[in-house]
């Protein structure tokens, strides 16, 4: 997954379909030994034209044979791959190597509910939240207004949504310190947020 | 990460756009969003890191890397599952642009 999320970059057929018009949901990569075609044109859609992904998109890769859970933890994948060679890039560091496959057994940390309350996939609920998800969902709700859904968004595979999570803490600010404006690190709170204003903007993403 | 939510009557295209060579209310605001833009097209990388060392110094500029890289992802991650935005969300938006007094940079003059 992560090696095709950097393959997007270069991907001549993302670069077509960037520039088209009009976009089909139906995939348009082929697939791999591991991953499906659908999984594969999703990686790559995600990666370069995320903001014209639609539900019907979606219903279609999940009618693949795709579940929502592996759908979400790719999610996670692609976000946390987007996040280091992004850093990387920024700070001039060479792109790190993946690492090697190891053999064993995912987690499969079951999620006791979920339901489609806060997007398109399902997200737990935060009265219905049990284990890492209660107390991350705790940390959250500290300062203001509830859990927001953008941070629902990956708690249908609970590992990735506390890993990425972690990402926030470092890279952007904590929820311990979300409200307090005054705070910063090297570079101030309205610094952090025209970037973060910008980035979003460039992506043309509405959060 | 809340900011851009909340702004859907203010000119975005001025924020992320705007004129880089102007003033931001935003102290080197000019040269942080040079340095994001930058970084997502992977484009000038070298020289608007190193314009932005000179200003914030090594730690700064990571700093800032790392904000672009965090919200290069996560705004995958809304787009991807489609989360939605919901009052609390906008709510916090709105409160932290008064509260950054940005609001008025990202509306149009």
């Amino acid at each position: 997954m992560a090696a095709e999320v950097r393959a997007a970059r270069g991907c001549a057929t993302c670069a077509d379909r960037k520039s088209s018009l009009s976009v089909s949901p139906e995939p348009a990569h082929e697939g791999t030994d591991l991953l499906s075609a659908a999984l594969v044109d999703g990686l790559h859609r995600i990666g370069t034209d995320p903001g014209r992904l639609t539900e019907k998109w979606l219903r279609v890769l999940l009618s693949s044979g795709i579940n929502e859970a592996a759908f979400v933890e790719s999610v996670g994948v692609m976000a946390t791959t987007v996040t280091v060679d992004t850093l990387s890039r920024g700070v001039g560091a060479t792109q790190p190597p993946l690492p090697e496959a190891e053999a064993g057994e995912p987690t499969r940390t079951d999620v006791v509910e979920a339901e489609v309350h806060s997007a398109w996939v399902s997200t737990v609920v935060p009265e219905k939240s049990e284990g890492i998800t209660a107390d991350y969902y705790a940390r959250c709700s500290r300062y203001a207004l509830g859990v927001p859904h953008i941070l629902r968004a990956l708690s249908l595979v609970p590992d990735e949504h506390i890993g990425f999570g972690s990402l926030m803490d470092v890279l952007y600010i904590s929820h311990e310190e979300m409200m307090d404006f005054t705070r910063g690190r090297t570079i101030m709170r309205p610094q952090i947020e025209l970037l973060a204003s910008t980035v979003s903007a460039a992506n043309d993403c509405f959060y | 990460m809340a900011l851009r939510a909340s702004a859907q009557d203010a000119d975005l295209e001025e924020a992320a756009f705007g004129d880089l060579e102007a003033d931001a209310r935003v102290e080197h605001g000019a040269e942080l969003r040079t340095f994001a833009h930058a970084v997502l097209a992977d484009e000038g990388v070298a020289s608007a890191r190193a314009a932005l060392v000179t200003l914030v110094g090594p730690e700064g500029a990571c700093d800032a890397a790392g904000v672009v890289a965090f919200f290069n992802a996560v705004d995958r991650v809304a787009d991807a599952t489609s989360t939605w935005l919901d009052d609390g969300m906008k709510v916090g938006s709105e409160l932290f642009l008064k509260e950054l007094d940005l609001e008025s940079r990202l509306r149009r003059g």
